[in-house]
């Protein structure tokens, strides 16, 4: 009885369900909503590892490509394919870790004067996989990890976004919505880098005329497709025909890279997919309950809602940061780095993107550049730190480039070495 | 009963608080919509007359010739403008 009741609840997407059950019931919805938000929850955290282990099988082939044809290891910068690393291995630790990290969230929007509500959950999910690894890293057990880690994600999510205000009020020109994307400390940044452009601020990047099939990238699959796809034929190519022959089996080598490209794709699809089924409840929870509870809280909400305010803006930070990502690949190679961290066009595009909105609120054109500019480095060299830790825990071939991770992680990191 | 989807680029951050928005306005004010939720590519596959979505995209829809009417949002936590626009397109 009792293996079963540890098993039962051990598992990440009964504990997902279960808390959007209650979710559900205290919002004293309908007895058929309630079942259909719990069942939906569990399901669609079923769909997210189905995703997650098409995307892993994709990248392990792009991983040997990749490393018999550069005798290097290459590191694609997309927080959705670490997580899918993570996911079965420490599954449980990271939804725990999430679940608190909403709880503590609210607590400290209660308690504190930063009263912003995260409500990008796929983004504290993949907070909560990188605040998990580190602590887990050190050999703690679940229990310290999922409260450290849940109480430092509720922190960040309170703290981040106000950094982000005095560019959101420029930006929107209310005080009602806040942003949230764990790229804040970046956002601030390329706010303050547009600052030193202040003259020009009037120079908006919204009078430049761009062509029309740059927003082709603004679909996110179709970043990640061509990224893919030069990337498995430069890497099949370069590894060579046996090599790649040996891991398509019965498939032409030529057409491996192409399917394989397509696959992580698909992958990263249905993980998607499965993300939005099991946060819609939980998230709607959440909003409920703050609504409820913390008097003057603001919701900090994804990107993409600050996209309207400036969409020129948004493909300015694309090229912007993609640029400073592969200045970064040229300088890792050049100067023998351990590994090489390749920019994903789909980070680019909304974390640059929205890097630009902020210096161009402050700094117009010049401010966007400059501002989105430095967003793309930070993007590119601060995984270098941690990605040792990552690799030893089996997360290979792929890692968390946001920087409010990365900054907060090596932060962790170097405190836990000092107990350690 | 009109039939609306909501959906955004990626269909989790934006478009999951727009959805939830949405609704308190349609349940605040009795509005006959019912919602759904996906990504953009769940637009081909969805049989509604309705799409609701942030600004840009609209803008970006509007010109690729979807069959629904689409309405476009541009700050999804303004109940108001959601109500306006929703009214707009009953009437």
């Amino acid at each position: 009885m009792m293996t079963f009741i540890i098993s039962l609840f051990s598992n990440p997407a009964v504990i997902l369900a279960l808390f959007a059950f209650i979710g559900l019931i205290a919002q004293k919805k309908q007895m058929t909503e309630v079942l259909t938000g719990t069942f939906k929850t569990l399901i669609g955290f079923l769909i997210f590892g189905i995703g997650a282990s098409t995307m892993t099988t994709a990248l392990q082939n792009f991983n040997v490509l990749f490393q018999k044809g550069f005798h290097i290891t290459g590191v694609v910068a997309s927080p959705e394919a670490a997580t899918a690393l993570a996911q079965s291995h420490y599954g449980f630790v990271v939804s725990c870790t999430l679940l608190l990290g909403f709880a503590m969230n609210l607590v400290f929007a209660r308690i504190t004067p930063m009263k912003n509500i995260f409500f990008t959950g796929g983004h504290s999910l993949f907070f909560a996989c990188v605040l998990s690894l580190i602590i887990k890293s050190y050999g703690y057990s679940n229990t310290v990890a999922i409260i450290l880690g849940g109480v430092i994600l509720g922190f960040v999510s309170a703290a981040l976004p106000q950094l982000c205000q005095p560019f959101m009020r420029k930006i929107t020109g209310g005080d009602t919505q806040a942003i949230g994307h764990f790229n804040m400390l970046g956002y601030s940044l390329a706010g303050c880098i547009g600052l030193l452009f202040k003259k020009h601020r009037d120079q908006s990047t919204e009078k430049i005329k761009f062509p029309v099939w740059l927003s082709f990238f603004r679909d996110f699959l179709m970043g990640v497709s061509v990224i893919m796809l030069l990337l498995f034929y430069i890497s099949a190519l370069k590894a060579g025909k046996d090599i790649t022959q040996q891991l398509a089996g019965n498939t032409h080598w030529l057409v491996f890279p192409l399917i394989q490209a397509f696959m992580f794709a698909a992958g990263m699809s249905i993980l998607m997919t499965g993300v939005r089924m099991f946060l819609a409840e939980i998230t709607a929870a959440f909003v409920a309950i703050s609504e409820k509870f913390i008097p003057g809280s603001r919701p900090a909400l994804d990107v993409p809602t600050v996209f309207p305010y400036a969409p020129t803006a948004v493909i300015v930070g694309f090229l912007s940061s993609y640029t400073a990502g592969l200045i970064g690949v040229a300088f890792m190679f050049l100067f023998h780095f351990p590994v090489v961290i390749i920019p994903a066009a789909h980070i680019c595009f909304f974390s640059g993107g929205t890097a630009a909105v902020f210096g161009n609120s402050t700094g117009g054109w010049r401010g966007a550049i400059a501002g989105s500019f430095v967003a793309g480095l930070l993007l590119a060299f601060l995984p270098t730190v941690l990605y040792p830790i990552f690799g030893n825990m089996g997360i290979q071939g792929s890692t968390f480039p946001n920087i409010d991770y990365n900054v907060t992680g090596i932060l962790l990191n170097s405190l836990l070495r000092l107990f350690h | 009963m009109h039939k609306a989807l909501v959906a955004c680029r990626a269909g989790v951050g934006s478009s999951l608080m727009l959805k939830i928005k949405v609704n308190e306005v349609i349940r605040e004010h009795n509005l006959p919509i019912q919602v759904e939720h996906s990504s953009l590519d769940g637009i081909p596959g969805f049989d509604g007359d309705l799409l609701i979505t942030l600004v840009d995209v609209a803008q970006e829809l509007s010109k690729q010739g979807v069959k629904q009417q689409i309405i476009g949002i541009k700050n999804i936590v303004d109940k108001n403008e959601i109500y306006e626009k929703l009214n707009e397109f009953l009437n």
